[in-house]
């Protein structure tokens, strides 16, 4: 059944996305992670342009990271205070990002940017989470299980002036970090159409220092909100969020969710990182793959204005 | 005397020529499942008051041009390993969708300087740009986005005074008016010319969803946005397990 796109301008079949948007949401649900990193590449992929697929993958994200936070909400597993302020950061972040994106695609340099943003990002997180988790499974093998790492001496980042006080996490940390991290995922979010729950999680744990039980609830509401935010802004500012495309991939993708999230409560956490690390470099070979093979055709046309 | 007379004859009867064309429909409305469709022509040939036949018969050539619109041409060099758009080109005014249909193969029809007068053919499109690569470029990847095409038997006589031609318009077609010439050719000259036009638009919720997305951008934005929120929170309550 092919629905004609009306901002992308073309048609596409309803079940190919419906489809798409299920094994994201498999994904995302078998992984915990919001699945932007994958859903805005397959777009791509399937032909849907670079600019429709980012504005459009940010309301596939919100709507899913809606239906997770409130869970998290019920159960009180996360630390509001400390995603506000993750969000001022993100506010700046997501809106330079948004006219980052404007300012690129214009200069015609946007595919390759979002190109070379997938195959670092992905690369670089792909490559840390293959070394731990094979670390893991190789030490409990040897019946030796690694070390817990302590909480180790105070990081000089959040000694900084501006310190604030987050009750539910047990901090008393300077807001300059917080608003970094904020700002950086809100900017990369924009960009590249991604949620970066799998860029933050690391860096509430690693940077910030979050109890490992609000993390992930923290990550999501901050999700929901810098997603729904760029979804406006994407809309408002780069009219690149196709209602009829957003709709069949949010049903898909919190369908499949579902089923993912069932089979990960199943799965062993190191053997999980191992293949999230798998499918990450392999997405971000896809990009290097594309960036550096010669292209068929050097050359590309786009319509700047109908006279 | 008589050969004048002839003469006279011919002249006039090279004018005397009618051609009438018409399409099947006029508008070709973009719905949620257009895929693609055809807009037919139907041409007829007037002669008015000679019976003096043409040795060579008549051919057709029909050309349909869409909107005119600035294009940009990049062009991708390798940039310390990576392949990044480097040189590019604004074209001047060029149609967004260019068909040419004709009887028989253009060349032998028409001279290369008819084709050139008349713009039959998308290679006589950007002529003044030569062999300059971009040029080439850009009528290469129009014609594989089927937005440019030539169709060199896409014209065919039903009888020897009535013709039909099938105009193909594919699913990612620009909007807009479209022209559509006519020229009937005989011997190699241009004897008559007919011209005509259909639009394409969006219509229903497809040009309502892009009316509302262009022009109230802050109030389609939040109605998506909403929209994405409440089937998350709609997954909540379906699927929550206590």
């Amino acid at each position: 059944l092919q629905v004609y796109l009306p901002l992308a301008e073309m048609p596409v079949n309803i079940f190919l996305i419906l489809l798409l948007g299920m094994s994201v949401g498999f994904i995302a649900g078998l992984f915990g992670v919001g699945g932007g990193f994958l859903l805005t590449p397959l777009l791509i992929l399937n032909g849907i342009p670079a600019n429709i697929a980012v504005g459009t993958g940010a309301a596939h994200i919100s709507a899913s990271s809606m239906s997770g936070s409130l869970a998290y909400w019920r159960k009180k597993a996360l630390d509001f205070p400390l995603a506000l302020m993750l969000l001022c950061g993100a506010l700046l972040g997501s809106w330079l990002g948004v006219m980052a994106f404007s300012a690129l695609n214009k200069a015609g340099q946007l595919d390759v940017v979002i190109a070379i943003g997938f195959a670092t990002l992905l690369g670089f997180i792909g490559y840390s989470m293959l070394s731990e988790s094979l670390a893991t499974i190789k030490a409990q093998k040897k019946g030796t299980l690694p070390p817990l790492k302590q909480r180790k001496a105070h990081n000089p980042l959040l000694g900084l002036p501006f310190k604030m006080r987050f009750k539910r996490s047990k901090l008393y940390i300077s807001l300059i970090p917080v608003l970094l991290i904020g700002l950086f995922i809100g900017f990369l979010g924009a960009i590249l159409g991604i949620g970066g729950g799998f860029l933050l999680i690391p860096a509430l744990v690693y940077i910030l220092r979050v109890p490992a039980s609000l993390v992930v609830g923290t990550t999501l509401i901050m999700t929901l909100f810098t997603m729904s935010v760029t979804v406006f802004l994407q809309a408002y500012l780069n009219q690149s969020v196709d209602a009829v495309l957003a709709l069949p991939l949010i049903i898909g993708g919190v369908i499949g969710a579902q089923f993912g999230t069932r089979l990960g409560f199943v799965l062993k956490g190191e053997w999980l990182r191992l293949s999230l690390s798998l499918l990450l470099l392999s997405v971000a070979a896809r990009f290097i793959y594309a960036l550096v093979i010669s292209p068929q055709d050097p050359f590309s046309v786009t319509l700047l204005k109908v006279l | 005397m008589r050969v004048l007379f002839i003469l006279l004859l011919l002249l006039g009867g090279a004018r005397a020529e009618k051609l009438i064309t018409t399409l099947s429909h006029h508008r070709v409305f973009i719905t949620s499942n257009f895929t693609g469709t055809d807009v037919v022509l139907f041409g007829a040939i007037e002669r008015e008051g000679i019976s003096l036949a043409r040795g060579t018969g008549y051919e057709i050539a029909v050309i349909v041009k869409g909107q005119e619109a600035s294009f940009i041409v990049r062009q991708k060099a390798r940039t310390f390993g990576l392949w990044l758009n480097a040189e590019n080109l604004i074209l001047p005014p060029t149609p967004t969708a260019y068909m040419t249909l004709t009887t028989k193969k253009i060349n032998d029809i028409l001279s290369q300087d008819f084709q050139q007068e008349y713009n039959v053919g998308a290679h006589t499109l950007l002529k003044n740009l030569g062999q300059d690569p971009f040029r080439l470029a850009f009528l290469r990847q129009q014609e594989l986005k089927g937005l440019y095409k030539t169709l060199e038997s896409g014209v065919s006589f039903l009888t020897p005074a009535l013709f039909r031609a099938r105009i193909p318009i594919p699913a990612h077609t620009p909007t807009g008016i479209f022209s559509v010439a006519t020229l009937l050719i005989s011997d190699g000259v241009i004897i008559s010319r007919a011209e005509t036009n259909f639009e394409v638009v969006k219509r229903g919720s497809e040009a309502f969803i892009s009316r509302q997305a262009h022009e109230n951008a802050a109030l389609y934005g939040l109605l998506v946005l909403s929209l994405a929120l409440f089937c998350g929170y709609m997954a909540h309550l379906i699927f929550r397990k206590d």
